[in-house]
């Protein structure tokens, strides 16, 4: 008997739509290979293993908070802190999914956990700016791709730290702020009063820790906490460019 | 494998993932007041800040002028390209230089 071929059709099309997730996905694949390395670089440059620097990886998979983390954990923060300042540096995730949420299909309790775990802030801006709905395969293929990337990269950063010169690996430490000086700077072209705002937390968070001595995981939380506030309050009265549904970071 | 640090993995993961999940269930933001998601909208360039300095001044306090023109070389070719891969690069090429 012959069967109508909806399943071939919607085989073929998830095929395209995996295919487009997989090619949408590389550079942030490529992007995110060397950060990893870094990542994988300074964990073990701070003498973490390599088993938990890979689980950071797996199953964080939030590259700031990442080094935010060896930061704070090279400064002997106590686990509590740490948590906290990762939880609310990744608590804008919440505004990104929201975002994604609304434009996905996945009817599945398990589709909408597993599509939720990769939406970084690299694969949020890819997904969103294609057209029309976004679909579970699409998202899923640039999610494995991404978060291949970022697996891999930290294995052969950790590796690789065995070999690179001394004189290499002492400017490798430099890879995280520029990391950071970069992300700014993509922001700033965008909105220039998002720099205000940075010098406020880098203001802040530098009188907290180098005058005040108070402990770093707090101080960061503080100092983004003050920095947000007074942002929230001014920029739309300052900032024309300023849009409240622009999610992108 | 340090307990310590597999503590802080798996919680800072679980809270993580919460932010991510949380949205995909339950629609809130709507309903949220303005400034609370301007706060967090603004809040990731706050992080940046307070991610970069004093950060920078301690972990480089050996060669302090390696440390911020390495960042400054990341900032200011962070402008005219869009991906990361070239700020970083350069940034290390700066610091390098003069380490």
């Amino acid at each position: 008997m012959y069967v109508p071929s909806m399943d071939v059709a919607a085989g073929l099309s998830t095929r395209n739509e995996v295919t487009s997730g997989i090619a949408a996905g590389f550079p942030i694949f490529a992007g995110y290979f060397p950060a990893a390395m870094a990542f994988g670089l300074i964990a073990r440059d701070i003498s973490i293993g390599l088993p938990e620097s890979m689980l950071f990886s797996i199953v964080l998979f939030a590259g700031a908070s990442q080094f935010f983390a060896l930061n704070l954990i090279a400064s002997g923060a106590e686990v509590v802190e740490i948590v906290l300042g990762i939880v609310l540096v990744n608590l804008r995730h919440l505004l990104m999914s929201a975002s994604i949420s609304r434009r996905t299909s996945a009817r599945s309790i398990l589709g909408r956990m597993m599509i939720a775990f990769g939406n970084t802030d690299e694969v949020f801006a890819t997904a969103s700016s294609t057209q029309g709905p976004i679909s579970t395969p699409y998202l899923m293929s640039l999610e494995i791709t991404a978060w291949s990337g970022w697996v891999s990269g930290t294995l052969v950063g950790y590796t690789a730290g065995a070999i690179l010169p001394a004189g290499l690996q002492q400017s490798i430490g430099i890879t995280l702020y520029g990391m950071f000086a970069a992300l700014l700077m993509h922001n700033v072209k965008n909105i220039p009063w998002y720099m205000v705002i940075a010098a406020i937390a880098a203001g802040t968070n530098t009188f907290l820790v180098l005058v005040l001595s108070m402990q770093s995981g707090w101080a960061f939380a503080i100092s983004m906490a003050a920095a947000s506030a007074v942002g929230a309050a001014v920029i739309p009265a300052v900032s024309a460019s300023f849009r409240e549904d622009d999610l992108e970071l | 494998m340090n307990f310590e640090i597999v503590l802080i993995v798996l919680f800072s993961a679980a809270g993580t993932y919460f932010a991510r999940v949380i949205p995909f269930f339950i629609s809130f933001l709507d309903r949220l007041p303005l400034f609370f998601r301007r706060f967090l909208r603004v809040m990731p360039v706050a992080a940046l800040g307070a991610l970069l300095f004093p950060g920078l001044l301690i972990d480089f306090s050996h060669a302090p002028a390696a440390g911020l023109i390495g960042t400054a070389a990341a900032a200011v070719t962070a402008l005219f390209s869009k991906n990361l891969l070239l700020p970083v690069a350069v940034s290390v090429a700066a610091a390098y230089f003069m380490i």
